[in-house]
């Protein structure tokens, strides 16, 4: 009795489902963000376009009522690197670092928007299993423990150097098919490789999670002397002082012509 | 206008870096000294990490003392023999200093180090160049002449390894330059500093070089040693930004020639208690920082490498 009634229940979850087949398009302005030697931030449209694949049988009136239960999430995470979190404590009068964490696998970079603050339409369970929102990014030390003070140090060095932000409403939908959000990234932002993630959401399910890639990446001459020092210490080395030696050389001799 | 520095990784404002050049430039023209001591903890209090304000201090004052040691050379106001002994002191100097600042770049304690040096060589020399100036002047109120003492023989005339040194007319033992030397190489790779504050005066009074070879001798060693330094830095932890350096070495050089214009108008112990005011001030503040708690004490950052404040 009961199991034909969950079996014509989830027959016609099917069949919702298999009506409304969305499609997700979304881009990003640019897929590299370039370092240069004026860079102080940089801002980045994330858009893209809901296509609703509806039934026949449905009334088109029903599809646009369903249509503003959609919500959509943007989120932009580097790829997850380990921290070292060090702790001051006051030792003999001074404070110094005393006790440290090392976190592993953490976002350099995580940013989260979404059309509404996400308690409104996802449940706590679905948040913090996908990791979305700062309370839910995953900070587990070598023996796979979360630290709760060291974690909630991480998020508040992050939110103060605008590398972890979170906001919602800035995610502009558009005749129930567009949609935008403007991404505001910091001159501190690290180097590296990106994901753009966006999540569409309808009644507290997210149906659809489309990734689009994201590179930061240092050019120019900034690259180049950047490359160099780490790539051929020795040499970048020489070549300091070979640069102090001529500058001090030459700015001494334009000052004796001036004098 | 914004310029992003490539070993810092951050970018700040090119005017206030040119100010701080100059600043610095002109205070160190005025005062005859390096400015290595005030220009490093300047960086760190606007927000530059210390250990990368350290390495890139060395190089900026090998380009600072290069063309002064050129120009005492042409006067024949460096003893070259004298100063390869310092150089040798002050290379194996620096290679300790450098590795002791990497091995505790490794394990997060270099910040600390680098302030409690600061807070430590800043304070002693302050202090005692203010009394002493304060003393000179109060003599000088009194109309006393100090007398001239002929040199007694001390405890470094004892010492053996004595090296003739015909440019300064010295026969003396090589332990206490090499000693000399190698305390300046570690200063200069802990601290970014070229060590002029304490090399003339140990070569004045403890090694009694002629006051002629005094400043030339040392700037030839302060170039030789502060490229050592940047040469150890760059391949140990690669912290020394040649972008920085040489936006604060242009506007060094003409800070330091307004400088030396002013300080020509102002006398001898005037400048000193000034010089000694203004050390004072820098150690307070670096002693201040490390006493007063502060606002987060949690610092976060990549596995090996300290935080950018």
């Amino acid at each position: 009795m009961y199991r034909k009634a969950i079996a014509s229940l989830s027959m016609s979850i099917f069949m919702i489902v298999t009506a409304y087949a969305e499609t997700l398009v979304t881009d990003l302005s640019q897929n590299q963000i370039q370092i240069t030697s004026q860079f102080a931030g940089s801002q980045l449209l994330l858009f893209g376009a809901l296509e609703r694949h509806a039934a026949e049988s449905i009334q088109t009136d029903e599809i646009s009522v369903q249509g503003l239960d959609y919500d959509i999430i943007v989120v932009v995470q580097s790829e997850p690197r380990d921290l070292i979190i060090r702790k001051k404590e006051k030792v003999a009068g001074i404070w110094i670092n005393n006790q440290n964490e090392i976190v592993r696998d953490v976002p350099g970079y995580y940013v989260i928007d979404s059309t509404r603050p996400l308690d409104e339409f996802l449940s706590p369970l679905d948040q913090r299993t996908l990791g979305l929102g700062l309370k839910n990014i995953k900070v587990t030390n070598e023996n796979d423990i979360e630290v709760e003070e060291y974690k909630e140090a991480l998020i508040r060095n992050m939110v103060s150097k605008r590398l972890y932000q979170e906001a919602s409403g800035n995610v502009i939908v558009k005749d129930e098919i567009l949609f935008r959000a403007n991404l505001d990234f910091p001159s501190n932002m690290p180097v590296g490789k990106y994901k753009a993630d966006v999540y569409l959401v309808r009644d507290g399910n997210i149906i659809i999670k489309h990734s689009t890639d994201l590179l930061v990446d240092k050019i120019g001459i900034e690259r180049l002397i950047y490359n160099f020092a780490h790539e051929f210490p020795p040499f970048y080395g020489i070549l300091a002082v070979i640069v102090a030696i001529t500058a001090g050389l030459f700015s001494g001799f334009v000052a004796r012509k001036v004098a | 206008m914004q310029i992003y520095l490539p070993i810092a990784e951050l970018s700040m404002n090119i005017f206030v870096l040119l100010a701080m050049g100059g600043g610095v430039g002109f205070l160190s023209g005025m005062f005859g000294v390096g400015g290595g001591f005030l220009m490093t903890p300047l960086l760190i209090f606007s927000g530059v990490p210390p250990a990368i304000a350290v390495a890139t201090e060395a190089n900026q004052i090998t380009a600072a003392s290069v063309s002064g040691a050129v120009a005492h050379w042409r006067r024949g106001g460096v003893d070259f023999k004298m100063g390869m002994v310092l150089i040798a002191g002050g290379v194996v100097g620096t290679y300790i200093g450098a590795l002791i600042f990497t091995y505790l770049r490794s394990i997060g304690q270099v910040d600390l180090m680098i302030s409690m040096a600061y807070v430590v060589f800043l304070g002693s020399i302050g202090s005692l160049m203010f009394v002493e100036s304060v003393r000179s002047i109060i003599r000088a109120r009194r109309g006393e002449v100090q007398k001239v003492v002929r040199r007694q023989r001390t405890w470094v005339d004892a010492l053996p390894f004595k090296m003739r040194f015909r440019k300064s007319k010295m026969y003396v033992s090589v332990i206490l330059p090499l000693a000399i030397g190698a305390l300046v190489g570690v200063l200069a790779a802990i601290m970014g500093v070229g060590g002029g504050f304490i090399m003339v005066p140990a070569m004045i009074y403890l090694l009694h070089m002629p006051t002629n070879v005094v400043i030339g001798t040392s700037l030839f060693q302060i170039t030789f040693v502060t490229a050592a330094a940047t040469y150890l830095h760059s391949i140990n932890t690669q912290t020394v930004d040649v972008v920085l350096a040489v936006i604060l070495l242009t506007a060094a050089v003409i800070g330091a020639q307004i400088g030396a214009v002013f300080g020509a108008k102002l006398k001898g112990e005037q400048l000193r208690i000034l010089l000694a005011g203004m050390v004072l001030l820098v150690c307070m503040k670096m002693a201040f920082d490390l006493v007063v708690q502060p606002e987060e004490l949690f610092t976060v950052s990549a596995i090996g490498v300290e935080a950018a404040h």
